[in-house]
C-alpha cells in the first residue's frame, strides 16, 4: 500500500511537470507564430529559413552546416530525426512521439553532435530505442523520455555525455513491473566505452543504467526507482559509480562479472518487495572498491558470491531482513562497514579467506578489556541456516524461527572454519546516516503513548473490577 | 448457572492466583528490557528489534498460556470444584467455553498491561514503537493466547493432576515453539524432495506458533525474505482476504480443540 501510494505521487509530481511543460511549450508556439520576426532566436531564424515549414524538423537539420547551433521552434511534432552532422540542437519546448514505427524518434549519429531540451516519446512497441547514440563524443542533456520499449541506447559510442534527464515509461506501463520478455532498460550501453551517465532519472523501467560489455564508464548522481535493477553490470571494467540513489528497485547495483569498479556513496533502500530484491549484488566482481554506501531497509543489503580482491568499506547496512550475503568468495577486505539492526546480520558460507577487520555489528555482544574500542571475541558467522536453505529453499520459512536459533546454536563444531570477523567493533565506526530517517517524529511517539495508557487503564481497570473487588 | 457465570467466576479466580501477576511481571520486564536494548530508534517495520520482540513472546506467552490454562482445569478436578459444579443445570460447552472466554481474559489484560506499559514508556522515553507496530503485537499476543488457551484445554482435560499438565504443557512447547524446525528437518530427510514443501506448509498449519508468526512475520512486511517459494503464499497473506483466511484457520483449531475438550469433559461427566 505504501509502496503504491509513493508512487503514485511520484507519477503525479511528474504529469505535473509534463503539464506545466506542454503549457510552456504552446505559449511558446503562440508567441512565436504572432511575431514571426521578434521570435528571440535570431542565430536560429537565420540557419533555419522559415519557408520550410515548421513541419518537418529534419528539414531545419539538413539545412544546417556543421557545427553550427540549431534552435528548433517548441511544438509537438509527430516526426522522427536523425542528427547526422556535428549540430548543436537546442530543443526546449520540442515534443517528437515519431513516425509511428518501431525505429528511433532520434539517432544521433554524428561526432560530437549536441542535443538539449527535448521531450521524446516513443508510444510504439519493439526493440529500438527512444534516442539511438552510435557516435563518439555525443552530448544529450535535459531531455525527457517516455518510452513502450528503450529510453536512450548507446551503441559503439564513446566519451558521450547523458546528463540531467528523465527516462520513464509510457502512461499505460506505470507502476507495472517489468517483465523478463520486455526489453525497456533505461539507459542501455553497449561495446561504449568513457561515457558520462550524471543526473538523470530513471523510473518504472526495467533496467534503470544497462551496461554491457562497455568500459570506463562514469555513472554518478542518477536516481532510479521501480524498476528492476538500477544499475546493471555485465562484463565491464572500471566502471565508476559514484552518488547514485534508488528505492523500490528490485535490486540497486546488480554487478556480474565486472572487475576494477569503484561503487561509492551510493544510497538504495526499501529494495525489500520482491523475493529476490537486494541493495546491491555482487557476483563475480574483481578488484573493486565498494565504500561509503548505504543500504537500508532492503531485502538483503549486500550480497557478495563467487568474488576475489575486493574492499568493501565504510558502508551503512541497516535494517535488512539479511546485512550480508557472502558465499564462495576469497580474498576480500570487509572493514569498518556498520551493521545496525539488521533481522539476520549475516549469513555466510565458503568464505574462509577473506579479511574481515572492524566491522561494528549491533547484535554481537563483544568483550574488550583493553579499552581500545575493538572485542577480543571474534565475531563468527554460522553458516547452517544458509547452508540448509541453499540444498532445499522450502526451508527458508524457519527464517528468525526461534526453534531455528537453537538449532543453530547446536551445530558449532567446526566454528574454527567459519567466516569471521576477527577484531569486531565495539561501537560504530561511523556515524549513522539511516538514524534521520527513523527518528521517530514527536506525534508518532504520542500516538504510541496514548495507546500503550489506554491499554494500561484497560488492564488496571478488568483486574480491579472483575479479580480483586469482592461482588 | 451459564457460561457467563463461569467465565466472571474464572476472571476472578484467575486474578487471584499469583501465577498471573507472576507471568505479568515477567512480561513486562522483559518487553521493557528489549526495548531498552534498543532505545536508539523508532521501531516499526520487520528490524531486529521486531524480530527479537516476535522471538521473546513466542517463548514465553505460549508457556504461559499453556500453563494457566491446564493448570485452570487440573485444578477443577484436583480440588473437587467441578464434581460440584456438574450437580448445576450447567451444560458443559457452557464449562468450556466459559473456561475459555475466562481465562482467555485474564491473559489478554495480562498482554494489555505489558504493551501498555511498554507503549507509555516507549513514548516517556522518545522512541519505543510506532502504533502500528504495538498494535501489531498486541495482535500477535492474543492470537498466540486464543490459540494457545485452546491446547491448554486439551492438556488440561487429558491430565490428571497438575503435574501431569506441566509435563505435557512444557512438552507442547518445546515442540511447537524450540524444537520445531529441528524436528521437521530430521522427519523430512526421509522424504521425497518434491513433498518436502507442501508437507512444509501443511504441518506449519498444524502449530499455531509459527502459523502466527509468519502472518505477523507477514503482516511486517518480512514476506518476501520467505524467498520464491513462498510469493504466492505471501501474496495471499498480505491482502485483506488473506487475514480473513488466517482468522478462519485459527477459528477452526479453536473450535477443533474446545470441541475435543467439550466432548471429553461430557464422556467423563456422563459416566460420573
Amino acid at each position: 500500500m505504501h509502496r503504491g501510494g509513493s508512487f503514485l505521487a511520484i507519477q503525479f509530481n511528474h504529469d505535473c511537470r509534463l503539464g506545466r511543460l506542454v503549457r510552456r511549450a504552446a505559449v511558446l508556439a503562440v508567441c512565436t507564430a504572432c511575431l514571426p520576426g521578434a521570435s528571440g532566436h535570431a542565430d536560429s531564424a537565420a540557419a533555419s529559413p522559415t519557408e520550410i515549414g515548421a513541419a518537418s524538423l529534419q528539414n531545419r537539420l539538413d539545412a544546417a552546416k556543421p557545427g553550427e547551433a540549431v534552435t528548433l521552434p517548441p511544438g509537438q511534432y509527430a516526426e522522427a530525426i536523425v542528427i547526422s552532422k556535428r549540430l548543436i540542437v537546442q530543443a526546449e519546448g520540442v515534443t517528437l512521439t515519431g513516425s509511428g514505427g518501431d525505429a528511433p524518434v532520434v539517432k544521433l549519429a554524428a561526432e560530437g553532435a549536441e542535443l538539449h531540451g527535448m521531450a521524446v516519446e516513443k508510444d510504439a512497441a519493439g526493440e529500438a530505442p527512444a534516442v539511438l547514440i552510435s557516435a563518439d563524443r555525443v552530448v544529450v542533456d535535459g531531455l525527457r523520455i517516455k518510452s513502450r520499449s528503450y529510453g536512450i541506447q548507446l551503441r559503439k559510442s564513446n566519451g558521450s555525455t547523458i546528463r540531467g534527464s528523465v527516462v520513464a515509461p509510457t502512461d499505460d506501463l506505470k507502476g507495472k513491473s517489468a517483465r523478463q520478455t520486455d526489453k525497456r532498460n533505461g539507459i542501455d550501453l553497449f561495446q561504449s566505452n568513457g561515457n558520462l551517465i550524471q543526473e538523470n532519472r530513471v523510473t518504472g523501467m526495467f533496467d534503470g543504467i544497462y551496461m554491457e560489455s562497455s568500459h570506463d564508464n562514469a555513472v554518478l548522481s542518477n536516481e532510479i526507482d521501480h524498476s528492476r535493477y538500477g544499475i546493471h553490470c555485465m562484463y565491464t571494467n572500471g566502471t565508476i559509480m559514484r552518488r547514485n540513489s534508488g528505492e523500490f528497485n528490485v535490486t540497486g547495483i546488480m554487478a556480474m562479472i565486472v572487475k576494477g569498479a569503484e561503487v561509492t556513496d551510493n544510497v538504495f533502500t526499501r529494495q525489500k518487495g520482491s523475493v529476490n530484491s537486494q541493495g546491491m549484488l555482487f557476483f563475480d566482481v574483481q578488484n573493486t572498491r565498494v565504500a561509503g554506501n548505504e543500504l537500508t531497509g532492503n531485502r538483503v543489503g549486500l550480497y557478495i558470491e563467487m568474488s576475489r580482491n575486493n574492499v568493501w568499506e565504510h558502508n551503512d547496512v541497516s535494517y535488512n531482513f539479511v546485512g550480508i550475503q557472502l558465499l564462495d568468495s576469497q580474498s576480500n577486505r570487509l572493514e569498518n562497514n556498520r551493521f545496525v539492526s539488521n533481522v539476520i546480520e549475516t549469513q555466510a558460507d565458503g568464505s574462509k579467506d577473506n579479511e574481515l577487520l572492524h566491522n561494528y555489528w549491533d547484535a554481537f555482544q563483544g568483550l574488550d578489556p583493553s579499552g581500545d574500542g575493538i572485542s577480543d571475541i571474534p565475531y563468527v558467522m554460522n553458516p547452517f541456516f544458509q547452508r540448509l536453505t541453499k540444498g532445499i529453499p522450502a526451508y527458508q520459512i524457519f527464517f528468525q524461527s526461534p526453534g531455528m536459533r537453537f538449532l543453530e546454536s547446536l551445530f558449532t563444531a567446526d566454528a574454527k572454519q567459519w567466516t569471521q570477523d576477527r577484531e569486531p567493533r565495539m561501537e560504530p565506526a561511523l556515524s549513522s546516516s539511516a538514524s534521520t530517517d527513523s527518528r521517530p517524529n514527536p506525534w508518532s511517539a504520542a500516538e504510541t503513548g496514548i495507546a500503550g495508557a489506554a491499554l494500561l487503564v484497560a488492564a488496571l481497570t478488568i483486574i480491579t473490577l472483575m479479580g480483586v473487588k469482592k461482588s | 448457572m451459564n457460561m457467563l457465570h463461569i467465565a466472571r467466576r474464572e476472571i476472578k479466580l484467575g486474578f487471584r492466583n499469583p501465577w498471573a501477576y507472576s507471568f505479568l511481571a515477567l512480561f513486562t520486564l522483559f518487553t521493557l528490557v528489549l526495548l531498552l536494548i534498543h532505545s536508539s530508534s523508532s521501531i516499526s517495520g520487520y528490524t531486529s528489534t521486531t524480530g527479537s520482540m516476535l522471538s521473546l513472546i513466542l517463548y514465553l506467552l505460549p508457556l504461559m498460556t499453556l500453563l494457566i490454562g491446564s493448570f485452570s482445569l487440573t485444578a477443577e478436578k484436583e480440588e473437587g470444584s467441578w464434581q460440584l459444579l456438574s450437580t448445576y443445570p450447567l451444560r458443559t460447552w457452557s464449562f468450556i467455553l466459559g473456561k475459555y472466554a475466562g481465562l482467555a481474559i485474564v491473559l489478554m489484560t495480562v498482554a494489555a498491561f505489558a504493551y501498555g506499559v511498554s507503549g507509555v514508556a516507549g513514548a516517556l522515553a522518545g522512541g519505543g514503537f510506532q502504533l502500528r507496530t504495538l498494535l501489531l503485537f498486541l495482535v500477535f499476543s492474543v492470537l498466540l493466547i486464543l490459540l494457545f488457551l485452546a491446547v491448554a484445554l486439551l492438556i488440561g482435560t487429558a491430565a490428571r493432576n497438575r503435574w501431569q499438565a506441566l509435563t505435557y504443557g512444557v512438552a507442547f512447547w518445546f515442540f511447537t515453539v524450540i524444537g520445531w524446525p529441528a524436528l521437521l528437518i530430521a522427519g523430512l530427510g526421509f522424504v521425497p524432495y518434491l513433498w518436502i514443501k507442501p508437507a512444509l506448509i501443511f504441518l506449519t498449519f498444524l502449530n499455531p506458533a509459527e502459523l502466527v508468526r509468519l502472518f505477523v512475520v507477514v503482516k511486517l512486511g518480512g514476506g518476501s525474505i520467505l524467498g520464491p517459494d513462498y510469493y504466492k503464499w505471501v501474496d495471499v497473506m498480505s491482502e485483506p482476504l488473506g487475514a480473513i483466511l488466517f482468522a478462519a484457520v485459527c477459528l477452526l483449531w479453536i473450535v477443533a480443540a474446545s470441541g475435543v475438550s467439550a466432548w471429553a469433559w461430557e464422556r467423563g461427566r456422563s459416566r460420573g
